[in-house]
């Protein structure tokens, strides 16, 4: 499943580069039935009067057009987002799990802490916070962390942490 | 509410601070209708309500039919009952346009972001791509 938002003018053609969400492949789920959070952002293009969202589904395999989607959120601001995770995948290897995820901004962001386990019994993995390479800024960076006691089906979260303290949950990617 | 209060935390912005930080003109909150299919109090159905059918539509659902998604695979919380799913046809499509006309002068200057969030996923291994009118000018 594709989540797209295209801006259209007032005689409803196109204005700049539309943007989206998604897919989430196979892959990214470890071959698992679950939905996984997915988050970006754009600058709304100037003239813009219309957000054209549009959901689509196209089936690669099976006999079941089995793309699925939830919870949509758009909303308008004046600001960027604090922090956007283009992605946030844990793969296994011979040597445990290695978590990786990329932002897209990290204005307002001192770091992030990897977590291993349920929503409701997390384990923190990283000892130490893991400074944002562009903290405060809108610069996003690639990240990436290894869990050497990691498994194939493990589930990994992310604590984003603001620096006023502040923090928010991202999650969970799982071990495929 | 629970959702979309949910995507804004881990945004990392708060519904204060989204106030806080727009003018009064820009529309505060979440602007899809039926962002999640709870709109849909019979399902099946296509296409959802508040969306505009592709040439094939998508199908709301709810969690725990036979075959699809339950409530306790790993998901948004506060998923509610229900679902958006491809159906039997592909590629499948819906859309809404959301009218921002009334933040022409915000947007004509310049600085005004729209963030976008949401849970997609799939079956199994099974694996689904995308294709839209839009392809050919967005990065996958």
């Amino acid at each position: 499943m594709v989540v797209t938002v295209a801006f259209l003018d007032g005689s409803m053609s196109p204005v700049g580069s539309p943007f989206q969400i998604g897919p989430v492949l196979s892959s990214d789920r470890a071959g698992t039935t679950e939905l996984l959070l997915r988050t970006n952002q754009a600058l709304v293009p100037a003239t813009t009067r219309t957000l054209r969202v549009t959901q689509t589904a196209t089936r690669a395999s099976g006999s079941s057009n089995d793309g699925y989607g939830d919870c949509y959120d758009l909303h308008l601001d004046t600001t960027p987002t604090a922090v956007v995770l283009r992605s946030f995948v844990a793969a296994s290897t011979a040597r445990g799990v290695v978590i990786r995820w990329n932002t897209a901004a990290e204005t307002g962001i001192l770091g992030f802490e990897v977590y291993r386990g349920r929503a409701t019994a997390r384990v923190r993995l990283s000892r130490t916070l893991l400074p944002a390479v562009f903290g405060g800024s809108a610069g996003g960076h690639a990240y990436a962390f290894r869990d050497i006691h990691g498994r194939p089906g493990s589930r990994y979260w992310i604590r984003v942490v603001r620096l006023g303290g502040s923090a928010s949950w991202v999650g969970p990617a799982r071990a495929g | 509410m629970r959702k979309l209060a949910f995507l804004l935390a881990v945004a990392g912005v708060s519904a204060a601070a989204l106030a806080a930080g727009s003018r009064a003109t820009l529309p505060v909150g979440n602007v899809l209708q039926n962002p999640g299919g709870e709109a849909d109090m019979t399902v099946p159905v296509s296409p959802p309500s508040g969306w505009i059918a592709g040439t094939d539509a998508l199908t709301t659902l709810n969690y725990g039919a036979g075959g699809f998604p339950s409530a306790t695979d790993p998901g948004c919380p506060n998923c509610g009952n229900n679902f958006f799913y491809g159906g039997s046809a592909s590629p499948s499509a819906a859309h809404q346009d959301v009218d921002v006309s009334g933040a022409a002068t915000e947007i004509d200057a310049g600085g005004v972001y729209a963030h976008l969030g949401g849970y997609l996923g799939g079956y199994d291994g099974q694996t689904t791509t995308w294709s839209s009118r839009w392809r050919s000018s967005t990065a996958p």
